[in-house]
């Protein structure tokens, strides 16, 4: 489904260039868990960008369902990301403004035309989904940091999304907290969701179906995982 | 819920912000407003003044040949033959111009030659109301006629005749009674004796006729030329004449004062959108975060910039509404203060409140098209990429 191939990225800040990615290629296929690890400044989320539109690399192809969008106007890539992708981060990146519920239906505030009863009748049920029945109304600083990444799966998932990037999701919560946000993920891989996670714990990893680990910008190893 | 979701929360949530904002948006349309009302109430009322020195067009009938004076001296008429026009249709057809409002006052007048203890003189046939108005410099000693048969003479007349007040002057069929004497004016006001016009028609049998009229017509707002335009359409057998330099003198002082006004008001105004330029900027880097999840959404770089140009709108169109409403007020409020209320022609006009309130969101927009663009272009790993 998602195939990138020999992805070059070098980075310039300061007058100084570093290569950042030096040739990655990763497929994701339909319905797989993939988990990316390595060290800090291994290049995962970089890469982790590029795989997601949200960055765009110097070489390398992305066909995303036969899609090259390396060629893609922009357009079609903000339709991309409206309609088949979904990002969240370690930061939850929430509206601290917004409800969980109207967070959640940020996706869909891009319109005109208001939302509707049948949406936000939805926003409550991806809510009771990902286990935040009861708390739709509040804001985010009256969630704990668990809840907060939940409510980040939930506006991910709500447009029902081919496949859902995961940037270190537990990197902010502790370790009790951050299992049931893997369990959470497994749950929606094995219910026909694609996941791509970036993690630093070896323990999470093993959640994937296959375990991609990164080293200075190249992909070291690539272990496929039975169980 | 919808686009326009995100702008009304933040205005909201940063309600000191957008109350600063909207404070000094309000205060320079306010002051734009209020001013420009005073100033045109002031130049109305200061025009209205000055059209007691004198009219600024006349309006008689036409004629083929030139008038043979010059100076006060006059040296006859080559083909003499007097022409009237009549009174009613005149006066009616001068206040029935589309720029009626501008028609300060009407004085048409009858000239009549009459002898008197042997001597020629100037009869003026005039509505004394009327012709007050645009004479103010004139004093009478004595009383103003108070009865339809009362005249007064000019300072030299009276000197020439020897008039007194009390005397009776009789002209055509009637008899009319000296009521007082003008003081010198220095114009041809002196030489002569004015009745009251309807007694003089009546008298010397010319019942609704009229040499010509003056007409004080007040010209902020509008140039003398369609004026002069529009009543030579209602009255197409008249000669028209518009004192250009009377009229331009009089336009000069009254624009200096509005664009000085207009100057003023601007500044605060460009103060006003130099501040919400900045608050501006300020917000779009601060949410940066916000700007790059929503591109990670999939809004488009024109839907984050309806979003950020949006809020401007809002707080110009808010500040429009609250600055013409509270200018309209002010300025009546002002007036009352300088004791102009009398004069003043503000009225409530909701076309153009909706003229301002267009015109301060395009505005307000446009300051803040700067920040607004700089959010469009920003991509999501901008936001994110250096956590
Ligand atoms: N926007 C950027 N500009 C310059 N350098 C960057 C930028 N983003 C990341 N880097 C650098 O690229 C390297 C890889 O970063 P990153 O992809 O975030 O690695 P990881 O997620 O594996 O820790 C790091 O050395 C980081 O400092
Ligand atoms: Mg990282």
């Amino acid at each position: 489904m998602l195939n990138l191939k020999d992805i070059h990225k070098t980075y310039t800040a300061d007058g100084v260039s570093s290569e950042v990615l030096k040739g990655v290629s990763i497929d994701v296929s339909e319905g797989e868990f993939v988990s990316i690890v390595g060290k800090s400044g291994s290049g995962k989320s970089t890469m982790m960008n590029i795989m997601s539109t949200l960055l765009e690399p110097d070489s390398g192809s992305i066909f995303f369902k036969g899609r090259e969008l390396t060629q893609a106007s922009s357009a079609e890539i903000n339709s991309v990301r409206r309609n088949d992708i979904s990002v969240i981060f370690q930061a939850y990146h929430l509206f601290p403004y917004l409800t969980a519920a109207e967070n959640v239906l940020l996706p869909f505030m891009q319109g005109f035309a208001p939302i509707g009863k049948a949406l936000r009748e939805e926003a409550f049920e991806v809510l009771s989904r990902v286990g935040l029945s009861g708390k739709e109304n509040r804001l985010p600083v009256k969630l704990s940091g668990g809840e907060q990444q939940r409510v980040a799966i939930a506006r991910a998932l709500i447009k029902k999304p081919s496949v859902l990037f995961a940037d270190e999701p537990t990197g902010s919560l502790d370790s009790k907290t951050g299992n049931a946000i893997i369990d959470l993920l497994r749950e929606l891989n094995a219910a026909g969701l694609a996941v791509v996670m970036v993690t630093h714990s070896p323990e999470y990893a093993k959640a994937g179906h296959t375990i991609v680990s990164m080293e200075d910008g190249l992909v070291s190893g690539i272990e496929k995982n039975a169980g | 819920m919808n686009i326009f979701t995100l702008p009304f929360r933040n205005l909201r949530r940063k309600l000191l912000r957008t109350g600063i904002l909207v404070a000094v948006f309000t205060l320079g349309i306010l002051s734009v407003v209020l001013l420009y009302n005073v100033s045109r109430t002031i130049g109305h009322s200061l025009e209205e003044k000055m059209t007691a020195f004198g009219a600024n067009v006349v309006i008689y009938p036409k004629t083929e040949s030139l008038k043979i004076s010059y100076g006060g001296f006059s040296m006859g008429n080559l083909a003499y033959q007097v022409k009237y026009l009549p009174e009613k249709e005149t006066v009616n057809a001068i206040y029935s111009i589309e720029l009626n409002k501008n028609i300060s006052t009407v004085a048409p007048k009858l000239l009549e030659l009459i002898h008197y203890k042997d001597k020629p003189v100037a009869v003026i046939g005039v509505i004394f109301a009327q012709e007050m108005r645009i004479k103010s410099y004139w004093s009478v000693i004595g009383g103003k006629p108070g009865k339809a048969d009362g005249v007064i003479a000019g300072s030299r007349a009276a000197e020439h005749l020897g008039l007194k007040t009390g005397e009776i002057i009789p002209i055509g069929d009637k008899k009319f009674v000296v009521s007082g004497v003008l003081k010198p004016t220095g114009t041809e006001d002196d030489n002569s004796i004015f009745a009251d016009l309807h007694s003089l028609q009546t008298a010397v049998n010319k019942p609704n006729l009229i040499n010509y009229a003056d007409v004080a017509a007040l010209c902020a707002g509008c140039p003398i030329e369609d004026i002069v335009h529009q009543i030579s359409k209602k009255l197409p057998d008249t000669e028209i004449n518009a004192m250009q330099n009377i009229v331009k003198q009089r336009m000069a002082t009254i624009q200096t004062v509005q664009h000085l006004v207009l100057g003023l008001g601007g500044v605060i105004l460009l103060t006003a959108c130099f501040m919400l330029s900045m608050f501006m900027l300020a917000s779009v880097n601060e949410r940066k975060n916000e700007i790059g999840i929503l591109r990670a959404l999939g809004y488009s770089g024109s839907k984050i910039f309806i979003i950020f140009s949006f809020e401007s709108l809002i707080i110009g169109a808010l500040s429009g509404i609250l600055g013409y409403a509270g200018g309209y007020l002010g300025s009546g409020e002002l007036l009352k203060i300088l004791s102009l209320g009398e004069n003043a022609h503000i009225t409530f006009n909701w076309l153009h409140l909706l003229i301002t309130v267009a015109a301060v969101s395009v505005l307000s927009v446009c300051a803040s098209a700067f920040p607004a663009l700089k959010a469009a272009q920003m991509r999501p790993t901008d936001a994110f990429s250096r956590i």
